[in-house]
């Protein structure tokens, strides 16, 4: 594996440790379920224990336990409920958990899984992960195997600690194995127990990967042949960090390493090659007590940190011009959560009022934290870079602390024509204030209008006018009736017709259908008729006698024109006959 | 007489109804006296007095100038650390003149530095409150008059023409007038005979009678609009929003009439 893929990796794993811890930190609301079977191997006729603990909830249940042919369950009783307070990144939770321990005994010999199966917690249902027992009728091999598990005996919340796991075989088997697999039944179902990255192998000592519980792969670090008292010793070992979130007592089960050889199916098939055979060598369970972190004298400025580290801070230039930027790097060292904690910023820390923070790049690594500040000292004031503190609870001597960088002298020289930069403070602040006062006077007055009264009683005169100039027209006849409508556009359909009309012929029909329409009576009345003597028939003459004069002119003319041959047939100018067509109608037909 | 005679003849008739509205009435602007170098000089209570003083000699003085005025003694209010008063004077003076940016820009500004709701909200309604109460209440019966001006000649045209096209001009007529008249009657509906103005800090306690000693009846928030209904020495009879009506302290309520 080339060294890129495996820093990928490492990046991968680190941030996939850090999204855990900030989710736990997060939604540490929602429930969550975790299972175990402790131990993982039974003597046939032993028993084991179904182990389910369900975290942030008040209550729970489960439903059913799956049917597993060859095991039986014991009984399923109310579940134990404890609280504690847990603390993820320096942060401080309170969490409820149920636990349920439920005996299983394996009826026969062989390997068990128990499928996943649903766990009911405050309405939700959580889903176990499968889960394996092996039983077998004698676990052979205690002599020939090595499982050592080196645990710190005490650790606090929130510190980092480190399980280191050696395990091996007696060197002149070697030759006869190819399977080799660790069950560690806790990893990642115990409550409490966070893992972090795996340390890495080192370079050039990895001996390849073994089987981790049944599911996964893991990369051992051969430490070579060892003389132990039963013998000479094939060693290997793991190293893995954890960070245990909530104080009491941790019990690691026990754990096992299977050992053997197992010939593949073609082997199996021309019964060539050895005898499948298992070894087994056991670790017992342990304890690892979790102190609390003291509430008191916790600064307020605690960051998270918890170990015991130390601090030395670097600058990349230390002589520079005010505002030049500086990069300083602040690096912790040492035995602690130094992944986690919350760096110090700088801005908010008064010695640092001569300098202006830009920004920072944060670098986490197992064992050490640098971060790069970006500072510019703001005018030539300044001759150090000042400490750089960082509250610590120090778990060696049990209390808070507060470390700091050394201070680091600078050279600060003055811009060429300037101080500096402007201080930050002294820099005018706009702000929302009231508008000015109105000055000029506005002459213009209010908007003339009439009062509300006036408003009224013109709404009530234009009802009022309405009516009475509707029952006024009315009286005369409806003005919406066809002959009032045709009266009304008989000017319109005169001017139409005349500028279609290309005779006479068709000029006196115009006229006759015009003179029709504002009489009330049809065209072929007005055919032949003399207009002088229909005037003069009528009460109430309807055509003024000098407009029935000029009317009887114009059918005249016009008669002439259709009767009077071939060299006479011109048509009478239009303007004259709407001219006459107006005359008549102002005089009130 | 032809019809285009008594078509003219009839909008003639209904139109002139209209005329009488137009009765204008334009007091003289007076001056500023010495309020404004007073108020230059940070004399607030000398720049008071005489804005104080002008509104008192010309009564009768309305619209855009008695607005102006009225926003000054915002401003001398707001200078003077009476935030709460000069939100009653800034609200007087939009009253007046509702279309006044500066007006506008000072009231929401001694709101926010009171610690009151904005004065426009910004939703739905109230920015349907804002448009009805955009017009002064003279440019908003002037509009309703230019209505009443369109209903006269659809229902005109209806007398005289008749038909589908006379009854559908009347009913645009009947909308036009409804729409133009709407500023009017809104202010005629949401307008109190005396408005006030809660400037008490915090809230006013409304009393059963006006006396010290009386039961508290109703609490009246800061910034809330009341009505004046009576007054006595030292007190003020108010009705608040929920239909409460008691005594308040003088002091405690901003006459918005002013």
């Amino acid at each position: 594996m080339n060294s890129a893929l495996i820093r990928t990796r490492r990046a991968l794993v680190r941030s996939t440790a850090l999204v855990l811890l900030a989710t736990l930190a997060v939604a540490q609301k929602v429930p969550t379920v975790k299972a175990r079977v402790d131990p993982i191997t039974v003597k046939l006729g032993g028993q084991a224990a179904l182990m389910i603990e369900v975290e942030n909830a008040q209550a729970g249940e489960i439903p059913a336990l799956p049917a597993v042919d060859g095991l039986r369950y014991g009984q399923v009783g109310a579940p134990g409920m404890s609280s504690f307070t847990e603390i993820v990144n320096g942060r401080v939770s309170s969490k409820v958990s149920l636990t349920w321990r439920i005996a299983v005994q394996p009826q026969r010999k062989g390997e068990f899984l128990i499928p996943p199966f649903a766990v009911k917690a405050d309405g939700r249902e959580l889903l176990t992960r499968e889960l394996r027992i092996l039983a077998a009728e004698d676990f052979r091999g205690d002599e020939l195997g090595l499982l050592e598990i080196d645990a710190p005996k005490e650790v606090f919340q929130g510190e980092p600690f480190t399980l280191e796991i050696r395990l091996g075989f007696e060197a002149g088997i070697q030759g006869r194995l190819n399977r080799y697999d660790l069950s560690l039944p806790w990893l990642g179902e115990l409550g409490g127990l966070v893992e972090l990255e795996d340390m890495a192998v080192p370079s050039g000592k990895s001996a390849g990967k073994i089987s981790l519980n049944s599911r996964q792969e893991l990369e051992v670090e051969g430490l070579g042949t060892r003389k132990v008292p039963n013998g000479n010793f094939f060693v290997l070992r793991v190293r893995k960090r954890f960070v245990a979130t909530r104080p009491g007592t941790l019990t690691f089960p026990g754990s096992h390493f299977e050992f053997g050889h197992r010939g593949d199916g073609f082997s199996r098939l021309i019964g060539g090659g050895s005898e499948d055979f298992s070894y087994y060598k056991r670790a017992p369970e342990f304890d690892l007590l979790v102190k609390a972190i003291p509430e008191e004298g916790r600064p307020l400025e605690w960051s998270g940190a918890i170990g015991k580290f130390e601090a030395s801070a670097t600058p990349d230039r230390r002589d520079v011009v005010a505002g030049d930027s500086i990069k300083l790097t602040v690096e912790w060292t040492g035995e602690g959560n130094l992944e986690f904690f919350d760096a110090p910023d700088l801005g908010r820390i008064d010695a640092f009022r001569g300098f202006r923070v830009y920004g920072t790049q944060d670098r986490r690594t197992p064992g050490r934290r640098a971060i790069t500040y970006d500072l510019a000292p703001i005018d030539d004031t300044a001759t150090e870079i000042p400490p750089v503190p960082l509250a610590v609870f120090d778990t060696a001597g049990g209390r808070y602390s507060t470390i700091e960088t050394k201070p680091v002298p600078i050279r600060v020289r003055p811009l060429v024509g300037a101080t500096g930069l402007p201080d930050e403070k002294s820099a005018i602040a706009t702000t929302v204030d009231l508008r000015d006062i109105q000055t000029s006077s506005d002459s213009s007055g209010d908007t003339p209008a009439p009062s509300g009264g006036t408003l009224a009683a013109t709404a009530t005169a234009v009802v009022a006018g309405w009516l009475a100039l509707r029952a006024f027209v009315r009286r005369r006849g409806d003005p919406d009736a066809p002959r009032a409508r045709a009266r009304r556009r008989a000017k319109r359909h005169l001017e139409r017709a005349l500028r279609g009309a290309k005779t006479p012929e068709e000029q006196i029909e115009a006229v006759h259908a015009f003179l029709a329409a504002r009489s009330g009576e049809t065209p072929e009345a007005w055919a032949g008729r003399d207009p002088v003597a229909w005037s003069r028939a009528t009460d109430e003459p309807r055509i003024d006698p000098e407009s029935a004069q000029a009317l009887r002119s114009l059918f005249a003319r016009l008669d002439a024109a259709i009767w009077g041959g071939a060299g006479n047939r011109n048509k009478i100018d239009d303007r004259e006959v709407l001219a006459l067509a107006d005359r008549v109608a102002a005089g009130g037909l | 007489m032809s019809s285009v005679r008594t078509y003219l003849l009839g909008c003639f008739v209904i139109l002139s109804a209209c005329l009488p509205a137009l009765a204008l009435d334009r007091p003289a602007a007076p001056s500023d006296g010495g309020a404004i170098p007073a108020y230059r000089s940070g004399d607030l209570a000398a720049a008071r007095t005489a804005w104080t003083a002008m509104l008192d000699a010309e009564p009768r003085l309305e619209g855009p100038e008695r607005a102006r005025i009225l926003a000054n003694l915002g401003n001398v209010a707001f200078r003077e650390g009476k935030v709460l008063e000069s939100v009653g004077w800034f609200t007087a003076s939009i009253r007046l003149r509702p279309r006044d940016a500066d007006t506008w820009a000072n009231l929401e500004h001694a709101r926010r530095v009171a610690k009151l709701e904005p004065a426009d909200r910004g939703d739905l309604g109230a920015t349907v409150q804002r448009l009805l109460g955009a017009l002064t209440p003279s440019e908003s019966r002037l509009l309703a008059l230019v209505g009443l001006i369109g209903l006269g000649a659809g229902l005109a045209h209806e007398a005289l023409r008749g038909g589908r096209t006379g009854r559908w001009l009347a009913a645009l007529g009947v909308g036009f007038a409804l729409v133009s008249a709407a500023p009017w009657i809104h202010d005629v509906s949401t307008r109190s005979d005396s408005p006030g103005l809660v400037v008490e800090e915090g809230k006013a306690l409304v009393r059963s009678e006006p006396r010290t000693e009386a039961a508290v009846v109703a609490e009246a928030a800061a910034g809330g609009e009341v009505e004046m209904l009576d007054s006595l020495p030292g007190w003020t009879k108010v009705r608040i929003s929920d239909g409460n009506e008691g005594w308040v302290e003088t002091g405690e309520a901003f006459a918005l009439e002013r």
